[in-house]
């Protein structure tokens, strides 16, 4: 995984413009793969990438180039999702999988994409102080160490919310997974 | 061990974070207790689910986008900042001149204050460049006295 040296972290720190370019080679795909499971649409994902890395830059400041980047990085990405988040539920929402779309795609990929539209679904029944902690060791690939800097909280608290998160995501995975596999079978309608 | 122990070490053991001696103790349970496999079955599909990455590609052009728009606000800064270094140098301007027009307006300066002798000299420097003075007087000690003027009187007179 694709990790930031200290040079690159006190060039963007001063601004430079090239190294905001690095910063966001490197860390885009973590970062859209969890605005896919927060917001589930590409466009969603790829406006909460670029506010992250915008508002990174514009705090670049705040940045102490000392220390490690991603905890301090995911940090200012994690108030903009949520904050992109209660935004969104003000706002209604419709299905994000729109039958035109539906139609045209492959077999394998409407798989696919039914698969991560439920752990989506199942994420959302995760609360919140849990799902950011799994996004962030799932998704950020961050350690339990750096996760707790990112969050302000120990290294305790991280493995306890990450262990509870993750037992309630399983529980609300399967919720999902059975509910599918009975409107397939043609169980339960609509 | 009790199942719910090992829930605690199935999601420990998703999540990397296991100890030796608990996946041991781990093993041990799972090959006596048909509930916790299942479970284990579900948590690593679980787990893997959220492994997974996601659909979409990142969409192409994104950074030169993100890189675009700081540029543009660096610049928008840098003009809001000259704008205002320009507004503060005006402002002081403006308030250096203002100071200089209504200081003299409210606050006048006093008249010069002089003491009796020096009236009395520039008189006889006045007088003298006139050539209204007679040969001698110009060295001459201005006194009331010679003009029948009493001392307790000349003291309230220039």
């Amino acid at each position: 995984m694709t990790t930031l040296g200290p040079d690159m972290a006190a060039r963007f720190k001063a601004g430079d413009l090239a190294a905001l370019r690095q910063v966001v080679e490197a860390y885009q795909h973590r970062l859209f793969g969890m605005g896919m499971k927060l917001f589930g649409k590409r466009d969603e994902a790829a406006d909460f990438c670029q506010d992250a890395f915008l508002r990174a830059f514009e705090k670049r400041k705040t940045y102490d180039a000392a220390r490690p980047f991603e905890p301090w990085f995911f940090k200012v990405a994690l108030n903009v999702g949520r904050a992109k988040m209660r935004r969104r539920r003000e706002i209604p929402m419709g299905d994000d999988l729109p039958e035109g779309k539906v139609d045209a795609r492959g077999e394998e990929d409407l798989l696919q994409e039914e698969s991560r539209h439920r752990v989506r679904q199942a994420l959302a029944r995760v609360k919140p102080k849990y799902r950011e902690s799994l996004l962030l060791r799932f998704d950020g690939d961050l350690s339990l160490k750096e996760i707790a800097k990112a969050l302000g909280i120990s290294e305790g608290t991280v493995k306890s919310r990450l262990n509870r998160g993750l037992r309630a995501f399983q529980k609300a995975y399967v919720r999902e997974v059975k509910g599918y596999e009975m409107c397939a079978s043609g169980e339960v309608v609509g | 061990m009790k199942c719910a122990q090992a829930e605690k070490w199935l999601a420990e053991k998703a999540l990397g974070l296991i100890t030796p001696v608990s996946a041991a103790a781990l093993a041990g349970h799972l090959a006596e207790c048909p509930d916790c496999r299942r479970l284990a079955e579900e948590m690593t599909a679980a787990a893997a689910a959220l492994r997974e990455p996601a659909a979409a590609a990142v969409p192409p052009f994104l950074a030169d986008r993100i890189v675009q728009l700081a540029r543009e606000r660096q610049n928008q800064a840098r003009r809001m900042h000259s704008g205002i270094k320009w507004l503060t140098a005006l402002a002081g301007a403006a308030a250096v001149a203002a100071f200089l027009f209504l200081v003299p307006r409210y606050f006048p300066t006093p008249a010069p204050v002089m003491s009796a002798e020096e009236v009395l000299k520039a008189y006889s420097d006045d007088f003298s460049a006139l050539g209204w003075l007679d040969e001698g007087e110009e060295n001459m000690t201005f006194d009331y006295g010679n003009y029948g003027i009493p001392e307790e009187l000349s003291q309230y007179m220039i």
